[in-house]
């Protein structure tokens, strides 16, 4: 079962063409990570596939029914977004956050019941934040936030969760806590991951597919192994790397070479 | 119903209640407070039905209570306005003053009031009309760059009020007549046409909007969260923006056409509860009407009692009092 689908979607912006004619099927129970340098469009890519912007040319099909033909409730109970930063004016507490994400489940006032509540608690267990439960979001750090919002979107109880570069403000152990969470969310759930990367590596060790997005165009897609080759990222990041195996598994390593080795 | 919906549920009714208390309590002695003495036996006896026919009894319940009922709409709308579009623009310090809306339906009364109009419903359809067209303007200003969309919202709010004082000022000074007192004085809050008929009928057009507004709170919290993760969770943002943006213009334009400009309500309202309930505008709303309505009653019994002969604005007690009050409570929130 597919569970997005992208067929020769195209935008841009003015006369900059940030996606051309772009083509992919994303798996139902995939984790698919989105990888690319900056500026190759990959938040635009996340931002069509959350129907935030609308597609200038192309078709995009979720869960098997085209994205125009969803509204916005109808939308949230299927797909759950995480963006890369969010700015909170009001001082909201952490538990208040994440039961919004009950939000396209809940009638117009969004009164809770206890399971909603359940499943707030349970989300906030998970992504190791039940100790903020009372804090307000403004008083956390940047990767204390961030686990607050994506445990708002595990509570919305999505199909498919998309995740702008999740792991951009966190610390080592909490990257891998969050990796293994998604990929848990996948096992175990089933729920489809698509995520925006700029950590190689991560991608490399959890990834079912990687898509390596470039000017707007796929440069190239498959399984970790495949993609990640020391010639096509070279290509695509304009830089120097050095490509080997894992010893702790069957997946391939990215290192940056520093200048002062090349010669 | 179960214990978590009974909690949020029990919050909003508790914090209801306790205000609703504090707002009959304002009530009554704003009636028991005027230029004839303060007198609680008349408020009493009108209460419980006895007493009619007396010189203080129609006082009371003839010339002051209009005028109290009248803070009271008053105050909660101005209140709940502030937060409707603090909320919306993600701005503790957004206002329908601050922005120009209130300036905007101003000039609409004004016009209003030199073209002979009366109060209802002529002065109120050209202050919407006034209103909405700065809110257009704004819209227009604002959206040019949708990236700074909230920054430039308040920045160009900013020069609207001012270009919106410059024509006040400029139909002013235009005005020779009996007229230029009348204006001068409602400009700054004036609740002293208050007649009963009036009130009533401003009570039935802002009422409804308060209860729009009410259905919309949740997805107020949401908007918290950014237009995009409000969208994400299913709100429809254009199409409640935009239900809330027009309700509460309407509202607000119905105050400013009767009592003219009352500014900081909806600054500091909103920012005090805020800080004491918390963020949820699921409490904020009822919390806004009626915390909104008994500051009001209260600043417009001040208004009367002050002065020793005669009376000040209202505006200019809620302006003395809500300034310095909103920076101290900045500097307590920043500490």
């Amino acid at each position: 079962m597919t569970a997005i689908s992208v067929e020769n979607l195209t935008q841009s912006f003015g006369r900059r063409t940030v996606l051309d004619r772009i083509c992919f099927d994303v798996a139902a129970g995939q984790f698919f990570i989105i990888i690319g340098p900056n500026g190759s469009g990959k938040t635009t890519l996340l931002k069509l596939l959350t129907g935030l912007l609308s597609a200038q040319d192309g078709d995009i099909t979720v869960m098997g029914r085209c994205l125009k033909d969803y509204n916005p409730r109808a939308l949230a109970q299927q797909v759950a977004y995480v963006p890369q930063n969010v700015l909170v004016e009001f001082p909201f507490s952490v538990t208040e956050v994440v039961l919004m994400g009950r939000a396209p489940h809940l009638g117009m006032l969004g009164v809770e019941t206890p399971e909603d509540l359940e499943l707030a608690q349970e989300a906030m267990m998970i992504t190791d934040i039940i100790h903020l439960a009372d804090r307000r979001l403004d008083e956390l750090s940047g990767g204390e936030r961030q686990r607050v919002l994506i445990a708002r979107a595990i509570c919305q109880r999505p199909r498919i969760l998309l995740l702008d570069e999740p792991t951009s403000a966190l610390d080592l152990a909490h990257q891998a806590r969050i990796m293994d969470l998604m990929e848990t969310l996948k096992n175990d759930h089933g729920i489809t991951v698509v995520m925006i990367s700029h950590e190689l590596n991560l991608a490399a060790m959890y990834a079912d597919q990687v898509l390596v997005l470039s000017r707007g165009q796929i440069a190239c897609m498959g399984a970790p192994d495949q993609v990640l080759n020391k010639e096509l990222l070279e290509r695509v990041y304009e830089c120097n790397l050095m490509v080997d195996m894992s010893s702790v598994g069957n997946y391939p390593r990215v290192h940056l070479v520093p200048k002062r080795f090349l010669r | 119903m179960s214990f978590a919906t009974s909690a949020l549920v029990r919050r909003m009714v508790l914090v209801s209640l306790v205000l609703m208390v504090i707002l009959a309590v304002v009530m009554v002695l704003g009636l028991a407070t005027g230029s004839a003495g303060f007198a609680l036996t008349p408020v009493i006896q009108g209460l419980t039905g006895t007493g009619e026919g007396s010189l203080l009894h129609d006082i009371v319940w003839r010339l002051r209570f209009p005028r109290v009922l009248l803070a009271a709409f008053l105050g909660a709308t101005l209140s709940l306005g502030g937060m409707v579009f603090q909320a919306l623009l993600r701005n503790p310090l957004a206002e329908p003053y601050i922005l120009g809306i209130s300036g905007g339906s101003a000039i609409g009364a004004i016009i209003g009031i030199l073209m002979g109009l009366s109060r209802f419903p002529g002065v109120w359809l050209t202050s919407f009309a006034g209103s909405l067209t700065t809110l257009m303007v704004l819209y227009i200003m604002a959206s040019q760059s949708a990236r700074l969309w909230t920054n430039n919202l308040l920045l160009s709010g900013v020069m609207v009020n001012a270009f919106c004082s410059a024509i006040i000022m400029f139909l002013v000074s235009m005005t020779q007549d009996s007229r230029l007192h009348n204006i001068l004085f409602w400009l700054m809050g004036d609740l002293s046409a208050a007649n009963i008929g009036n009130v009533i009928a401003l009570g039935v057009t802002v009422v409804p909007c308060f209860v729009v507004i009410f259905t919309r709170s949740h997805a107020m919290n949401l908007f918290a969260l950014g237009n995009d993760m409000a969208r994400s969770m299913g709100v429809n943002v254009k199409a409640t923006s935009t239900l809330l943006l027009l309700v509460t213009t309407l509202m607000v334009s119905a105050t400013v056409s009767y009592c003219g400009l009352v500014g900081f309500v909806g600054l500091v309202m909103p920012h005090m509860l805020r800080l004491a309930l918390g963020s949820d505008h699921r409490i904020l709303t009822p919390a806004s009407i009626l915390g909104g309505a008994a500051f009001l009653v209260i600043c417009d019994t001040l208004a009367r009692t002050l002065p020793e002969q005669g009376e000040m604005p209202v505006g200019v007690v809620t302006a003395m009092i809500g300034a310095p009050l909103f920076v101290y409570l900045l500097k307590k929130s920043n500490t």
